[in-house]
């Protein structure tokens, strides 16, 4: 029984993102009203990434404690570690473009921060294509950050294809989750 | 680095093919039989037009050539046992073929040991088996493994094949598989691909952290074993055509490498120590270049690599994804995908004169195209309202044929006679946070296709070349 509730759940929390209604099911500090879930598993769902930054690469201890300046959660908490793309696309959306320059506006303040950027696919792509495609993800987020100021020996970039999603389900709204560029703290 | 190009096989230990057509065994008749080549090769595949898409589907019109693989026949034990195990991997090979029907063993007329000795023809023929396979073996004190075995043919009455083997026991399933080829190309004019191996992707773990590993089995699924360690995430390997080397690329750290392992040495070696991003490596025919693509500057173009030299040329240069290269048999035209047209197509590339053509035609998005050895079609992954297509078409873009579909279904890879295919497919499990993913192959001629048995998840086969 707690093995078939641990499968339901990632099918709840999807309906949950995509209804703005279900919202209120989540309390603030994003555990879920009556299940008192751990908070990195709602979070990875965030469709707004500038509501629900963060994801899998949140520590366990979640978003309690002191934030160390430049790090991760730093970021996170700043602007926001993830960018997504829409389906096939390469471009930086506006939400992308805004997202980015608060980025750069957080990597001036943190002068010594490097960032890795990887790039990402959902499932609903051919492997070799869905490579070349985060290729061109992780480089238009990288292009973008260049061009607001940061040094381009500060970025490198990786592209993992389809190979890592952060939402497992075969679902659009996980697919939506998943064509993204993170940008991880090194 | 020393890397010599022209490679002899000797996996496993040699295996010495004797043909005693004239001397082991007296009375021996070879008689070129026209069996049922004409009607396996008249047959066409059936194809049901469905709402949205034609799919050529599963099933065979070909009359099926009967054989019975009796037990050989052994001394010992353990002469007996391994007697029963190599029949058991040649009635399973011929029961895969297609054009051929293997006969139940409880069908047969007579036990191994009679039938050996004194095949009853007429019992044979009654009991719907037009051609009997019989051997026998024997291991020396030494460990050294031989191997006769028989083809007759019921209904004329006369043996059609003796052949005498000689390996190591260890290597006793490719004695199965060898034999498998010879009855193949004796009863149906074709060329089976029974002695060769699959190297694939085997895959663990949940789908955010999948754990992905270069695995290699004989095509039947034998003498499975994990060639890489877990820690280093494999994906898309390819066979050389030419020798017993497998090229992939694999995450270290934070960067992909191509890489070449040789299977006879089991050296791995790094390949893509330049500037930008690897993908989708494939070897030319003769496995001196290799061809693939390297995101740089932003854009992803296709580079061929002279694995001698390691020097780098540039072959496209368009805006866009050009990827997914794979060589013509003459190692002088290339297919590959690309989405500068506006998407994924696939286009045919001269490395004479550079001319370019787009040949995919229907609708919806072409991928991973792939040249037969035969160089008669080329296979490729189709993706068209929310599913995936394994399909295959003539090098001029004609005569499409759809052969199987799936949530996921990519990777086709070609057995070296041009006539197996294999891919993976992927589908959601029931609570849909998961994937079941395995290997399938399909036959051209009967377009039967069939799970190929794994023992993990299986994704990105490769075919390899004949062994010799």
């Amino acid at each position: 029984m707690p093995r078939l509730s641990l499968l339901l759940l990632p099918l709840v929390l999807i309906l949950a993102a995509c209804n703005p209604a279900n919202q209120a099911a989540l309390n603030g500090d994003g555990s879920a009203a009556n299940g008192g879930l751990p908070t990195q598993e709602l979070s990875s769902y965030g469709a707004q990434p500038a509501v629900m930054p963060g994801g899998l690469t949140a520590s366990a201890s979640g978003f309690d404690g002191p934030v160390q300046p430049g790090s991760q959660r730093d970021l996170q908490r700043f602007a926001s570690d993830r960018i997504l793309f829409d389906t096939d696309s390469t471009r930086i959306n506006q939400q992308g473009y805004a997202l980015l320059t608060q980025v750069a506006q957080w990597m001036r303040s943190n002068p010594q921060v490097r960032l890795l950027i990887e790039g990402h696919a959902d499932e609903r792509g051919t492997r070799e294509y869905n490579f070349a495609l985060g290729d061109q993800r992780a480089t238009a987020v990288t292009q973008t950050l260049i061009s607001l100021g940061v040094a381009p020996s500060r970025l490198s970039a990786v592209s993992y294809g389809k190979e890592r999603p952060e939402v497992a389900i075969s679902q659009p709204g996980a697919w939506s989750a998943n064509r993204r560029a993170v940008l991880l703290v090194m | 680095m020393n890397r010599s190009r022209s490679m002899v096989s000797n996996f496993n230990g040699a295996l010495r093919i004797r043909s005693t057509v004239s001397g082991l065994l007296s009375g021996i008749v070879l008689v070129v039989l026209c069996l049922a080549v004409g009607a396996a090769q008249a047959q066409n595949a059936g194809v049901v037009a469905s709402k949205e898409i034609e799919l050529t589907i599963s099933g065979s019109g070909a009359r099926q050539v009967p054989v019975a693989v009796v037990d050989f026949v052994g001394g010992t034990s353990q002469e007996t046992d391994m007697g029963m195990e190599i029949a058991r991997v040649v009635r399973n090979n011929l029961s895969r073929a297609g054009l051929l029907r293997t006969i139940e063993p409880h069908m047969h007329p007579q036990d191994a040991r009679a039938a050996l000795a004194n095949l009853q023809y007429p019992q044979w023929q009654l009991a719907g088996s037009d051609n009997v396979i019989t051997g026998r073996i024997k291991i020396s004190q030494y460990g050294r493994l031989n191997v006769e075995f028989f083809l007759s043919d019921t209904v004329r009455r006369n043996q059609l094949m003796a052949l005498s083997f000689s390996t190591m026991v260890n290597n006793w399933r490719r004695v199965g598989h060898v034999i498998s080829d010879q009855v193949m190309k004796r009863l149906t004019g074709e060329d089976g691909a029974f002695d060769t191996r699959i190297v694939y992707v085997a895959e663990s773990g949940p789908k955010t952290r999948r754990i992905k590993q270069l695995a290699i089995m004989d095509q039947d699924g034998g003498n499975h074993r994990i060639l890489t360690s877990s820690d280093l995430l494999v994906t898309t390997p390819r066979f050389s055509p030419a020798s017993q080397e497998i090229t992939y690329v694999a995450l270290q750290g934070s960067t992909w490498r191509v890489f070449i392992y040789n299977l006879e040495t089991g050296q791995q070696e790094v390949i893509s120590d330049f500037p930008g991003r690897p993908t989708a490596p494939r070897f030319s025919p003769n496995g001196d270049r290799m061809v693939l693509s390297i995101h740089l500057n932003g854009n992803t173009d296709l580079y061929e690599v002279d694995l001698t030299t390691r020097s780098r040329k540039r072959l496209t240069k368009s805006q866009g994804i050009d990827t997914a290269a794979s060589y013509g048999p003459g190692g002088r035209r290339l297919v590959f995908e690309s989405d500068r047209g506006g998407n994924q197509q696939i286009y045919v590339q001269s490395l004479d004169t550079g001319e370019t053509r787009r040949i995919s035609r229907g609708e919806g998005r072409y991928a991973a195209p792939v040249w037969s050895p035969t160089g008669e079609w080329i296979a490729f992954t189709k993706q068209k309202d929310d599913k995936f297509f394994i399909g295959i078409m003539r090098p001029d873009g004609s005569d499409e044929r759809l052969l199987t579909s799936g949530f996921v279904a990519e990777s086709p890879t070609w057995a070296p006679n041009g006539r197996l295919l294999a891919y993976y497919k992927q589908a959601p499990t029931e609570f849909g946070d998961s994937m079941e993913t395995a290997l399938y192959a399909v036959d051209l001629f009967t377009y039967q296709e069939r799970l190929v048995l794994t023992p993990s998840d299986a994704s990105d086969p490769a075919w390899s070349p004949r062994l010799r």
